[in-house]
């Protein structure tokens, strides 16, 4: 039995090793969630506005914004990342004013156990997000294969850009490629996926948006509660629930809550064709300045010059 | 937990450890640890459910008993407890599903008769093992126990708890209650096993059930071709998935000195649907076989009997697997391809192996193993579908003009899945064949005959890529398809 033991211990040797250096190279790399609560760690005191949401707002070039803004917007970010963010930061945020927070089609079915539940320990480890259980897939990247496999070995041996890995200075995405079918091109994919709506998860994520929402009133921040603009060959795929239950749901927020804006963009004609990078996502050049240029201007609307609205430090 | 967990990465050499530095000298010692872990296994998912296998261990270890000491009441308390357990499967698995389907039939309103109760995870597996022991004791096939620990350790054996195999007692409890003494040998081919049936689990049945998932789910609107995918990928991942989890099952067991009844024995590379009735969940079919079939008169007496005796046996294999009439059609389905066969006396016509001595097998071969694939597969599109309107739709958009539609990846995640599921396939095949004499295709790993593995160093590359091989092409985590039934 000991010559067993001792045979698979020295067999899972290199496993581990393997294993210890997947997990340190993984958290050492070039990663915009590092960059992002880096880039928190010593500026959030400085901002004005963030932006929460998933890649639908990834985009938003916030150096038309107007004020002193960063994007926390990440792919397929839930509304419970968004809260467990908002109550990460909430305390260091002294000077917030505005909140941005996507309401997309995507909103309701969206959560953190589904498709994008690998992306948690990354999290997890750089925002330095408290973690409940003894989860080691929250924890550890290499609980995660799919996350771990995707090593670039290239960052491991050449020096990166550790400031901005793949998003701008604040935090969004300058994606402006598109492929020819741009406009087709998954539309009927995401349509149905956006379509398949659990109630349960649409309950739950309500939830998690009426939160961010109260202790927004609470700190006197307010919130634009944005549904983004999407193009035609999408949105006419998508059904007439899903739709109305969307912006039932902005409109609902902005009646009960005096501090929350809801700016529904499904259709705007303001958004051209040179603005997208495929039917659900704008460009960061064109739509993502034109969608900040727009909620500066609500925010101007709403803020007459030289009003001073710093926040009382909290409790 | 599952056995493609961390929790039982951790839970599984912690036992080992225990088990054979700590309890191993003592028998009742060794099974009272064995019960102890493996409620704490199955209690993993819900505890609540521990105190029905507790209750339908009682009541056949009495019952036991009980047939052996009052011969003039054997048949009475054999049939109570045969009638007890029955029932308590029955209601938990099966009442809804006859209640809604009644009220369907005459437009009743039902729902405040619904139970709508949790299936505890194993049910079908354990209720099966504790009948055939006390119908084995009642058969005089085995004397009874009157080792309560090891009854319990017998029913509630961590390895083959939740999916089997549905083991004997003849085989399996008498090992509880011998002494074991740690086997080098065992433990390595034990090791082997779980690897293997852990590449089947995480890398065919995994990725083809994302393949099979989304192809089932949106069958309405894809291409005929991709329905054939669909189709193909779940026969891929029922097989990949339930004989994974009988490999890390016998593996498991080996660890611990104990020998479970091999569950699977390529079936897909049968040559007509009786050898794969034999070699497809082969501890459930010989339970029928023997508990069901062979009293009703098995394939003796008339044509009559042997077609009544036929259909009973699959409709109620169909049945055991699930509340469904979809369950119930496709053994129907089975029956039917079954039923030529035992009438002309052709069902035993393959009991050799297959192409034994040669490389490939014969064009005669070949083309019975694609035909009988191919009617397997169609058996599994009626198994996986929803509703019986489901499987029928399903299998009618495969013959319509959306064959001819050209196929179309939804997304780049299916694509990898698709290259993932494409190897594991591949490999799976190659190995399976190549090695189709052995029991598992790493038995005997080190000795002759085994080419170039006879080489450590050649064996040692084959465990770390296949661990490699786990880790990269690992899908998404899903649960065992026949922790359902």
């Amino acid at each position: 039995m000991k010559r067993f033991i001792v045979k698979i211990l020295l067999f899972l040797l290199p496993v581990v090793a393997l294993i210890l250096f997947v997990e340190y190279s993984q958290r050492n790399m070039p990663n915009e969630l590092r960059y992002k609560a880096e880039f928190m760690k010593k500026h959030a005191s400085e901002l004005e506005l963030i932006v929460l949401g998933p890649s639908y707002t990834h985009r938003l070039n916030l150096n038309h914004i107007g004020c002193k803004a960063f994007n926390l917007s990440y792919m397929n970010q839930p509304a419970e990342r968004n809260y467990q963010l908002w109550k990460h930061y909430r305390e260091r945020l002294p000077r917030l004013k505005y909140v941005v927070y996507s309401l997309s089609y995507w909103f309701h079915q969206n959560t953190i156990d589904g498709l994008e539940a690998w992306r948690e320990p990354f999290y997890n480890i750089h925002y330095s997000l408290p973690v409940s259980g003894l989860s080691l897939e929250k924890r550890f990247i290499v609980a995660n294969p799919k996350i771990a496999t995707k090593m670039d070995w290239g960052a491991l041996f050449t020096s990166h850009d550790n400031e901005r890995p793949s998003c701008d200075s604040l935090g969004s995405t300058p994606a402006n490629h598109r492929d020819a079918d741009w406009a087709t091109k998954s539309a009927e994919f995401m349509a149905r996926r956006h379509a398949d709506i659990d109630p349960e998860n649409a309950l739950h994520n309500r939830k998690m948006l009426e939160k961010v929402i109260a202790q927004c009133e609470e700190d006197s921040v307010k919130v634009l509660l944005v549904t983004p603009p999407t193009w035609h060959t999408y949105y006419d795929l998508l059904p007439e629930k899903v739709i109305s239950m969307t912006e039932e749901l902005g409109r609902e927020m902005a009646a009960s809550h005096p501090n929350v804006t809801y700016i529904n963009l499904k259709g705007d004609p303001r958004f051209t064709e040179e603005d997208f990078t495929d039917c659900t996502h704008l460009n960061y050049d064109h739509g993502g300045r034109k969608m900040a240029t727009i909620l500066r201007d609500y925010i101007t609307a709403q803020n007459p010059a030289g009003e001073n609205e710093a926040r009382n430090a909290i409790k | 937990m599952l056995f493609n967990s961390i929790e039982f990465a951790l839970f599984l050499p912690l036992v080992f450890v225990l088990y054979w530095t700590l309890f191993s000298r003592n028998i009742r010692l060794r099974n009272l640890f064995i019960v102890v872990v493996s409620y704490i296994f199955y209690g993993w998912w819900d505890w609540r459910f521990l105190l029905l296998i507790a209750f339908t261990s009682l009541c056949s270890f009495l019952s036991g008993i009980l047939i052996e000491s009052r011969p003039r009441h054997a048949r009475w308390v054999s049939t109570a407890n045969i009638l007890l357990n029955l029932g308590i499967l029955g209601t938990f698995k099966y009442y809804d599903f006859f209640i809604s389907s009644f009220a369907q039939l005459f437009s009743l309103d039902c729902d405040a008769m619904l139970l709508r109760i949790i299936l505890p995870v194993g049910i079908s597996f354990y209720t099966f093992q504790a009948l055939s022991y006390s119908i084995d004791v009642y058969r005089k096939q085995l004397p009874a126990t009157r080792d309560i620990v090891a009854f319990f350790a017998y029913i509630s054996f961590f390895p083959q708890l939740v999916a089997g195999p549905i083991e004997r007692a003849t085989q399996l409890l008498p090992q509880f209650l011998r002494p074991h003494t740690f086997d080098y040998a065992q433990s390595v081919e034990g090791l082997r096993q779980i690897l293997w049936g852990l590449f089947k689990k995480m890398v065919v049945a995994d990725n083809c059930a994302i393949l099979a998932n989304y192809v089932f789910e949106n069958y309405s609107t894809e291409p005929g071709g991709m329905l054939i995918l669909g189709a193909v990928a779940f026969t891929f991942q029922i097989y990949g998935d339930f004989s994974g989890y009988s490999d890390i099952a016998l593996g498991t067991a080996k660890l611990f000195g104990f020998r479970l009844m091999r569950n699977f024995n390529l079936p897909y590379f049968s040559r007509d649907i009786a050898e794969f009735w034999r070699r497809w969940h082969i501890s459930l079919n010989t339970w029928f076989r023997d508990y069901l079939y062979i009293p009703l008169g098995g394939s003796h007496g008339s044509k009559g009997m042997i077609i009544r005796n036929t259909f009973i046996i699959f409709l109620v294999s169909g049945l055991w697997h699930g509340a469904n009439w979809t369950f119930i059609l496709w053994g129907a389905y089975n029956a039917l391809l079954f039923m030529p066969l035992i009438l002309s006396h052709r069902n035993r016509k393959y009991l050799d192996q297959i192409a034994p001595g040669r490389r490939l097998p014969s064009w005669s071969d070949a083309a019975h193993i694609l035909q009988t694939f191919t009617l397997v597969v169609f058996g599994w599109i009626i198994f996986r579908a929803e509703t019986i309107g489901d499987a029928w739709s399903y299998i009618a958009r495969i013959f319509s003009s959306a064959i001819a539609e050209p196929l179309v990846w939804p997304d780049s995640w299916f694509e990898t899945s698709f290259i993932n599921a494409l190897i594991g396939i591949v490999v799976l095949t190659l190995v399976e064949w190549t090695t189709r004499d052995k029991q598992h295709p790493m038995e005997n790993f080190g000795a002759s005959g085994h080419g170039v593995f006879r080489f450590r160093a050649a064996r040692y590359a084959s465990y770390y890529l296949i661990m490699v091989m786990l880790y990269v092409m690992f899908a998404q985590q899903q649960t065992f398809i026949y922790f359902q039934f």
